[in-house]
């Protein structure tokens, strides 16, 4: 188990930048997710955390030792690798012996803890078998039980569960996470499915251009987002996102389009108004489908908008609708059960405590 | 029912027109020369190994044959030693001019090998290995060699990098991970090219009757007796050399396609 | 230290290119050098080649057996591999029957074919025994050249229509079934199938297949000079027969650079086929 300690981390392809400053502090036993889309950098993160890519430059410390450019045999990582990688021509046993017998480890050793690895990942009957007389899921089954068997100080997963089925996965998923809170050996996780991310990571790590947007817990990561970018990246149906203006008067703070003309609530106005200070920068509003509601409780805290209905999304515990409102689209998120039909006009709530306003200059949140 | 008909109409006409010409210089090979040269006589009274015996033993054919044998071990050999780690490069690796390395081995496939025939022979002359086996096999080299580079690619490309990788994050190192994972899921590849550049350096016929006078290979040995020598020898000979490429061939037929594919473009 | 790893890849190829080149290239740049040496300066060799009537003949006769057999080929290939590609019970004997020229040399293809068309082969011998001769017919010798010409170009049909094949095989088998499933829901005669779908879609293996073959034809030796020596002469031969016959490497040089600069003409001429092809697809 060991602290992993990233500083300033680059790697190019020749002019392409797959990471471009990486710097991040994985705590002890903690299990990290990198989040993000496909060609954001996570993989090749990853892979420079194993030593299967050398860096470009920066470093990589397992608690206080430098490993930056170790091969991966001298690492003590492990990692299982998105196609399973059970090698086919040996048996389930011998798969999950080898990495003990390269490492010289005694014969009786070796099959104690082989036998210990089959029986934690339900594999006992398995052993016998060759890969490819095994399902997806009993592939993956394996790949962990080699990854584990040697209790690595740093257990690295790239999509492992990507080519299982949709079922498979959902079962998977809380099944590896307390596997891991069982065994408590610092986990590093890439998947570019964001609720993996939210269900499995004790934090998350939201990746894009070879950059880390934020690094936090899933509720910072979905509450508050720390740009443009994540706020949309994270959250389905995505966030709704609008122009807008912030206008001072008489004391008080709009948020203000051709459309709009949010005044904001005392709590927003007094975290806002520290934050600008040119008025006439051009600002995003961002509002999650979630918060827009058909009802509201509290006048001063709901703003209105009226439109007509564009489209439904009934998703049985879900309906998503679009309205069109005054030349823009706004979906929201309601109740499955609620009574709405296409073209017809209707009128919801913003819920003002919790909308986001970013800068359109470098996409930062400011609320 | 029409269609089974056709199909069976079809096949059997197939298997007449390929292996007519085969079975008959094979039977030309064991037919007593009264026989061969009675013309009312198609097949034989009696079958013999006499000619097959003459061509081996009192023509020295077993001599030719061991040459060939001998040329071929050493132009696989050595085009697997050279060839096997730059195909391994080419897949696994990547640099600048990778593209540029690739297409260039490829384009000598395309090269008549007989225009570099004749020079050989001098330099081959000039560093003392004139009219031998090894020249030969130098020579057979320089096109299996191209071969083997991009079957190995094609080969080793289709095995997974992360099967390698997983050895490497599980204790071994960038060759261990290759001897001791790859080599082995590519070994049945890896012999079905074999057998294909031993029918290459085997069947060459051009080169080796111009670099060689007194070690002859079978072919060239063949190419420089037959008009001398009475009919069925020749088909003894022909028959000698055609069926070990034809039992190699049945045992490579599951990979036929992509070798003829590579060894081709 | 990152240098010397950036220098790996070179490091392990530079055997392989340094054999290529010190054994093709080197002997290619001789070749060219023996080419253009001779007594009456660089050209002297191709003036003499071009003033001996055997060069004409030889070129003439090299044309016309590539112009012949490879359409040949390319049709017999063509069917076979729809043939094959049926999939029915067995093709897979037929496929292993199909590739057993591919084994063989041309040393051995000629002399099979010797073997049924000599005075004493099996055709004569069954013609005679059918009572449909009364004394043997003969394919073979300068005064039958013409006989001797097209069983070249039997023999060659037999040994190189697999190799055709193997390639336009490979190529049906890669046409995604769809589409022709497509053709049936449209209600696509076989024959429309065929020549809209599938020889369309077949056009980058029949290219490919021409090049190579084209290729080979025009370096065709062995066959050629078992059956006929120089009764039909041929470049190739007349190479080989300038080096061992008449021990004049300069003039054998000089046939095997014509060869070579022919050969990198029809190449050329091919791919840019294929590349115009490639460009027009990608502007679609």
């Amino acid at each position: 188990m060991a602290k992993v300690r990233i500083e300033n981390l680059k790697k190019y392809f020749g002019s392409v930048k797959a990471l471009n400053g990486i710097d991040i502090e994985i705590k002890d036993g903690k299990f990290v997710v990198l989040l993000g889309p496909s060609g954001c950098g996570k993989t090749t993160l990853l892979r420079c955390i194993s030593g299967l890519e050398k860096v470009t430059e920066g470093k990589i410390f397992f608690d206080s030792t430098d490993v930056t450019n170790l091969p991966p045999k001298s690492r003590n990582v492990s990692m299982v690798f998105q196609s399973y990688a059970v090698w086919p021509h040996m048996k389930v046993y011998e798969n999950i012996a080898y990495p003990m017998k390269i490492k010289g480890y005694d014969k009786n050793k070796i099959e104690e803890k082989v036998l210990w690895a089959a029986k934690t990942l339900n594999i006992s009957e398995l052993l016998d078998r060759y890969p490819a007389q095994l399902s997806g899921g009993q592939r993956q089954r394996v790949a962990v039980a080699r990854a584990i068997v040697l209790e690595p100080e740093v257990l690295l997963m790239d999509e492992p569960l990507s080519n299982l089925d949709a079922l498979l996965r959902v079962s998977m998923r809380s099944e590896l996470k307390k596997l891991q809170e069982r065994l408590g050996t610092t986990t590093i996780y890439v998947t570019h499915d964001q609720v993996e991310a939210m269900t499995m990571g004790d934090e998350i790590a939201v990746m894009q251009n070879g950059v880390i947007q934020q690094y936090g817990t899933p509720e910072e990561i979905y509450h508050k987002p720390a740009n443009v970018f994540v706020a949309g990246f994270i959250g389905s149906p995505q966030m709704n996102f609008m122009e807008v203006q912030i206008l001072k008067e008489k004391n008080e703070l709009f948020l203000r389009n051709e459309s709009l003309n949010i005044r904001l609530t005392d709590d927003l106005k007094t975290e806002l108004g520290n934050k600008i200070q040119n008025k006439n920068d051009v600002f995003i509003l961002g509002i999650r489908p979630e918060n827009i509601h058909k009802e509201k409780t509290d006048i001063s805290k709901f703003e209105p908008i009226e439109g007509k209905v564009y489209f439904i999304e009934r998703l049985g515990s879900d309906t998503i609708v679009h309205l069109e409102f005054k030349g823009t689209r706004i979906v929201s998120k309601l109740p499955g059960d609620v009574k709405i039909n296409e073209g017809e006009s209707l009128k919801m709530y913003i819920d003002l405590s919790k909308i986001h306003v970013f800068s359109k200059i470098d996409g930062k949140a400011l609320i | 029912m029409i269609k089974k008909i056709f199909i069976i109409f079809v096949s059997i006409l197939i298997i007449l027109w390929f292996l007519t010409p085969v079975f008959l210089i094979v039977l030309a090979s064991l037919t007593p020369s009264e026989d061969y040269y009675d013309q009312q006589r198609i097949l034989p009274k009696r079958l013999t190994f006499d000619h097959l015996y003459k061509l081996f033993v009192v023509l020295d054919g077993w001599r030719a044959t061991l040459n060939s044998l001998q040329v071929a071990a050493m132009a696989i050999g050595l085009s697997f030693l050279v060839g096997l780690p730059a195909g391994y490069v080419l897949t696994r690796y990547v640099f600048p001019g990778k593209n540029a390395i690739r297409l260039s081995i490829l384009l000598t496939r395309s090269f008549p090998t007989l225009i570099i025939a004749v020079p050989l022979i001098m330099i081959y002359l000039r560093l003392g290995i004139g009219d031998t086996l090894f020249s030969v096999a130098l020579a057979h080299t320089s096109f299996i060699l191209p071969f083997v580079v991009l079957i190995t690619t094609s080969i080793l490309s289709g095995i997974s990098v992360e099967y390698e990788e997983a050895g490497m994050i599980f204790g071994l190192s960038r060759i261990g991970a290759f001897m001791k994972i790859t080599l082995p899921l590519a070994l049945p590849g890896l012999a079905a090219s074999a057998i294909f550049a031993f029918i290459m350096s085997w069947n060459e016929v051009f080169i080796s009757s111009v670099l060689t006078f007194v070690n002859r290979t079978l072919p060239a040995q063949i190419l420089n007796t037959a008009m001398t020598s009475p009919d069925y020898f020749k088909f003894a000979a022909g028959t000698v050399m055609a069926i070990p490429a034809m039992v190699f061939i049945f045992f490579t037929r599951k990979y036929l396609m992509s070798m003829w594919g590579i060894s081709l473009k | 230290m990152t240098y010397r790893k950036d220098a790996i890849p070179y490091l392990i190829l530079l055997p392989t290119i340094l054999y290529l080149v010190a054994f093709l290239g080197y002997p290619l740049i001789q070749t060219f050098i023996l080419a253009f040496t001779s007594e009456t300066g660089a050209f002297g060799n191709f003036q003499r080649l071009m003033d001996s009537g055997d060069f004409w003949k030889a070129l003439k006769n090299t044309l016309l057996i590539t112009g012949i057999i490879v359409p040949l080929q390319l049709i017999l290939a063509i069917a076979l591999a729809l043939f094959v590609n049926m999939r029915f019970k067995g093709y897979s004997m037929i496929l292993y029957v199909i590739s057993i020229p591919l084994a063989l040399s041309d040393v051995s293809a000629a002399l099979m074919s010797y073997n049924i068309f000599a005075p004493t082969g099996y055709l004569n011998k069954i013609l005679l025994k059918l009572g449909l001769l009364d004394r043997p017919l003969y394919f073979f010798g300068y005064m039958f050249q013409n006989r001797e010409f097209w069983i070249i170009v039997l023999t060659e049909v037999w040994r190189a229509t697999p190799l055709v094949f193997v390639i336009i095989l490979a190529g049906l088998q890669s046409i995604n079934k769809e589409y022709l499933e497509a053709a049936d829901v449209f209600g696509f005669s076989s024959w429309q199938k065929l020549t809209r779908i599938i020889l369309p879609l077949l056009k980058p293996s029949i290219m490919s297949a021409l090049l190579i073959r084209t290729l080979f034809a025009f370096q065709i030796f062995g066959v050629v000079w078992l059956l006929a020596g120089r009764d039909i002469l041929i470049l190739a031969g007349e190479a080989y027969y300038w080096h061992n016959n008449v021990n004049d490497p300069h003039m054998s040089s000089t046939y095997a650079i014509v060869i070579a600069v022919v050969s990198l003409i029809i190449s050329w001429f091919y791919i840019s086929i294929l590349r115009s092809r490639e460009l027009e697809g990608e502007t679609k």
